[in-house]
């Protein structure tokens, strides 16, 4: 392995100095180019870092199919911000397990960064990291949308996330009663 | 191939309302979303839209049983994420008292704690919101009191045991008040259901379908008015003065048992139970029940009901009584359909035995399930006396289905017994001592 990851890292440094470049470039679904910093894309996204070592990059914009020029945008926005905030290293998710890992309190900065998203790019940028293995982005992102949902009544979370009730007021009585232990104090 | 077309209408029917942002994300995203929440919160979101109710339950971890011998958890309940705790058994030393649990009581109400069973060794105080547990849908309590001041709210209650609890009256009410679907519940031995001399109790509920109830001898008063029920087991002890059994038309299964009777025979009140019993498919009538209804039956040539359901039928009865004797006709008659007949006898020593000859045997012949239905007969306390004689010789003559027969006798009357069961050879001849008696059974094919 160690040799393989030297391999690696010769290949790297010999591509990068082929094309003299730090960044890399990432097109959206619809054709938009975005540049981010190699070495923060790298370390964020554990799907790039696998591109990047495997060489797989492309100058002309790495086609990521997956992902709206608003998401990715806002993707290359949190590279961007984490790369200059951020010792680099300090901040990588060591496990990939959502209920085992303690999730550290979102930085002042990365509250702002998701404060000021719709809801739209919210649920867009929680996609858009999930494709790219951004572990933090990931919880981030979830964690903001939870907060949404604390201490909020069904209603509430309707209104806040402009879902349609399709229960009739049966059903919903009927499942009020079934849960009426949660529903307490209400 | 049939799931195709449901799920394609149902995209288009959200693309049709707006997109939804939470139906894109896919289980590990919503569950890293969710494990940010209290299992309240997380709970209370299959409220929101049938996605979320079909998606979420799955997603919330669960802890299927503990069982606590002292009053802290040893792996504590998180906050976050969700947990759900489904049964919940608490059984503490003499040493511990009941009250010191109701923080882990608490707790477990957060967790949307199903089942709880709470088992005592002596009948100390439970603590107060042990009725207070909303999501309980069942609750055991076993050997323990349960504090007059408790608070009562448990509206998902389907089950209540109550195992030698002493509890009021008035707690008993109450439960059945906030339970209102409330299916099963079993009373064995409570104490403290009525104070002084009017020791009764009263159970009332338009949904219990079970019941068992079983009073302490201190007991004088039982009451019950159960519209709902299916199946009911209910004993009287000897102090009972006073006994309601109202209708309930879609019973099934009934078990009486009446133990002594009071002076006043009037006081007992069965019949109205029976009249209504009409989808009744097993029926078991023990100690003095058949005496009640017979007083209660009496003068009445034939019951107004027909069983059309009713397959098995126990019945205990003194054969030495004329109107008890005549009840059980008139029930076999209203039986159109039995397969399963036994008839346990006793002997009442305060009556004299000279029961007169009279026309069982034309009202016998007039018993069409007696011929016609009949699979299965046992008699239990056989004596070769008139009448029952009378009914075994008409049962092995007659009957058409008969398969099997038993009969338990005193050692003595061995000789009669067979002589009478030779009327019909069968194949397959047992002789035990099944019921500390001697016992003879003989199968036909």
């Amino acid at each position: 392995m160690e040799v393989d990851k030297g391999k690696g890292e010769a290949e790297e440094t010999r591509k990068v100095a082929e094309a003299d470049r730090d960044t890399v470039t990432l097109k959206s679904s619809d054709g938009k180019l975005f540049e981010v910093s190699k070495e923060a894309a790298a370390r964020l996204s554990t799907v790039l870092a696998g591109m990047i070592a495997g060489g797989s990059i492309d100058d002309n914009g790495t086609d990521l199919k997956q992902i709206g020029s608003e998401a990715l945008e806002n993707v290359v926005d949190y590279c961007n911000k984490h790369a200059n905030s951020i010792p680099s290293a300090a901040l990588i998710s060591s496990s990939i397990s959502f209920n085992t890992a303690p999730f550290k309190e979102p930085e002042e900065w990365e509250r702002k960064f998701v404060d000021r998203l719709s809801h739209d790019a919210l649920f867009d940028l929680v996609e858009a990291a999930n494709f790219l293995g951004m572990e933090r982005l990931l919880d981030v992102t979830c964690h903001k949308i939870s907060e949404m949902m604390k201490g909020k009544s069904p209603d509430q979370i309707r209104e806040v996330f402009n879902i349609k009730n399709d229960y009739t007021k049966e059903e919903l009585e009927e499942i009020r009663q079934e849960l009426a232990w949660a529903f307490y104090d209400d | 191939m049939a799931r195709r077309p449901r799920k394609r209408r149902r995209r288009d029917a959200a693309a049709a309302e707006g997109p939804d942002c939470f139906s894109r994300l896919n289980e590990d995203l919503l569950r890293s979303i969710l494990s940010n929440l209290p299992t309240r919160s997380a709970a209370t979101l299959a409220a929101v839209s049938r996605h979320f109710r079909r998606e979420i339950p799955a997603l919330l971890d669960r802890v299927d049983s503990l069982t606590l011998h002292e009053p802290h958890f040893q792996d504590p309940l998180r906050a976050t994420p969700p947990v759900l705790l489904r049964r919940l058994a608490l059984a503490p030393h003499r040493a511990i008292p009941p009250s010191t649990f109701r923080p882990i009581l608490d707790d477990a109400a957060l967790h949307g704690l199903s089942e709880l069973a709470f088992r005592l060794t002596r009948r100390a105080r439970l603590p107060k919101n042990v009725l207070s547990v909303k999501s309980l849908a069942v609750l055991d309590l076993d050997n323990c009191a349960v504090a007059p001041w408790s608070n009562v709210a448990c509206p998902c209650l389907r089950t209540l045991r109550l195992n030698r609890v002493a509890i009021l009256q008035e707690l008993i009410n109450k439960i059945l008040a906030s339970a209102s679907c409330l299916e099963t519940l079993e009373m064995v031995y409570c104490t403290g259901l009525g104070t002084g001399r009017s020791a009764g109790c009263t159970v009332e509920s338009s949904s219990v379908r079970n019941l068992v109830f079983r009073p302490t001898r201190k007991l004088e008063q039982i009451i019950i008015r159960a519209s709902a029920l299916r199946t009911v087991t209910l004993y009287t002890r000897s102090r009972v003065k006073r006994l309601e059994l109202a209708p309930a038309p879609k019973v099934r299964k009934a078990y009486l048992h009446i133990a002594k009777l009071p002076a006043k025979l009037e006081a007992f009140r069965v019949r109205p139970f029976l009249d209504a019993g009409v989808k009744l498919e097993c029926l078991t009538l023990r100690g003095n029940s058949v005496k009640v209804l017979s007083s209660e039956f009496k003068g009445i040539p034939k019951l107004t009901v027909m069983f059309q359901d009713l397959r098995i039928l126990s019945v205990s009865l003194n054969p030495s009584s004329i109107e008890e004797t005549y009840f059980l006709l008139k029930l076999l008659e209203s039986c159109p359909h039995l397969e399963n007949f036994s008839l346990s006898v006793h002997e009442d020593m305060e009556q004299a035995n000279n029961m007169p000859s009279t026309d069982h045997k034309e009202r016998l012949s007039s018993i069409s399930c007696l011929t016609t239905s009949l699979v299965q007969f046992k008699f239990r306390g056989f004596k070769p006396q008139e009448f029952q004689k009378e009914l075994m010789v008409f049962l092995l003559t007659r009957g058409k289905k008969l398969k099997k027969v038993g009969v338990e006798f005193e050692k003595s009357q061995a000789d009669a017994v067979r002589k009478i069961l030779s009327i019909k050879r069968a194949p397959t001849e047992r002789a035990s001592t099944k019921y500390g008696n001697h016992y003879m059974e003989l199968e036909y094919s």
